[in-house]
């Protein structure tokens, strides 16, 4: 049987920022308050990965929401439900 | 009489296929993925484009759906295969029960990963109508395995009545189907937000997956009654 062949991406800090940015806009937090957010929780959690080798998408995202908790529930909530929406 | 069964039939099928969720899903990314990226005039064009898109897979797909049973089978579906149809509805029924929704909380969809992910990357990439619009009717392609029997059970009460009726419900059958992304689309403009409606569909997804199966067997014996025995 063919193995399946795993994507690799590397994080990106700014990557991150813009997504939760947008992820926050999107729900109606002010763009003001959703930049500073945004900052926080990316700055975070890159310290959190520079301590890990690998990791993946689902850990990411687990990760941001558990930063997310801190400022918004609901934005939490977008990364909780990341790729489960269908 | 002669119309009721018919149209209520059609008007059965349609409701089944509004309780579907994969286009529902599908609008919530594009609307999580636009009200990000765009000002909200843009994201009602795309949602628009998006719903124009499924309105018109579904109107295409259902009309070309009566053309084939007219041309094939020249009339209306034989006791026989109208049974064939039930077996399907309850087959549906039971796999809608079973596995339409994974386990878990949230609402992932009975569609392989593969295709879920295509769907997903596509509704964040969408930037222009034509795109959205085409996201529309991917989605509702994507759900075809749930729709062509629908599709199938409308067409052949459609052909039994009379021409001047048949493009009114092919249009009721339309409007109905995407009902929910239009309310979808009316909850956001009144200010709930993507995760509000996420979180109802999360708390609901047991009784939307009831409604489902009972509505698909319901159907089974709607026909099963009015087809085969009436």
């Amino acid at each position: 049987m063919k193995r399946k062949k795993v994507e690799q991406i590397s994080f990106s800090e700014k990557g991150l920022r813009d997504d939760v940015l947008e992820s926050a806009v999107a729900i109606g937090i002010p763009e003001g308050t959703a930049g500073a957010i945004a900052e926080k929780v990316a700055a975070k959690t890159a310290v959190w990965v520079a301590t890990r080798a690998v990791i993946t998408s689902d850990d990411l995202y687990r990760r941001v929401a558990q930063e997310a908790e801190k400022y918004s529930a609901d934005l939490a909530y977008v990364y909780q439900n990341r790729g489960k929406i269908i | 009489m002669d119309m009721v069964i018919p149209f209520s039939e059609v008007f059965l099928a349609a409701v089944i296929h509004a309780t579907l969720q994969l286009e529902l899903g599908a609008l919530l990314l594009l609307y999580h993925a636009s009200l990000g990226k765009h000002v909200r005039k843009k994201t009602r064009n795309l949602v628009d484009s998006y719903i124009a898109g499924i309105g018109m897979l579904v109107f295409l797909a259902l009309g070309a759906t009566c053309f084939i049973l007219g041309q094939v089978f020249g009339t209306e579906l034989y006791a026989e295969e109208i049974l064939i149809v039930v077996g399907m509805l309850v087959a549906l029924a039971i796999a809608a029960w079973a596995f339409y929704y994974r386990r878990g909380k949230s609402t992932e969809l009975w569609l392989p990963r593969t295709v879920a992910r295509f769907i997903d990357k596509r509704a964040k990439e969408t930037n222009s109508n034509t795109e959205a619009f085409s996201l529309g009717v991917l989605t509702s392609l994507a759900e075809m395995p749930w729709t062509m029997v629908l599709f199938v059970v409308a067409a052949n009460s459609i052909i039994v009545l009379p021409s001047a009726y048949q493009l009114l419900a092919v249009a009721m059958y339309t409007i109905i189907a995407i009902i929910p992304p239009i309310v979808l689309r009316i909850a956001i403009r009144k200010g709930q937000t993507v995760v509000d409606i996420q979180r109802w569909r999360v708390k609901h997804k047991s009784f939307m997956r009831v409604i489902t199966g009972v509505g698909f067997l319901v159907l089974g014996f709607f026909i099963f009654a009015f087809e085969v025995l009436g």
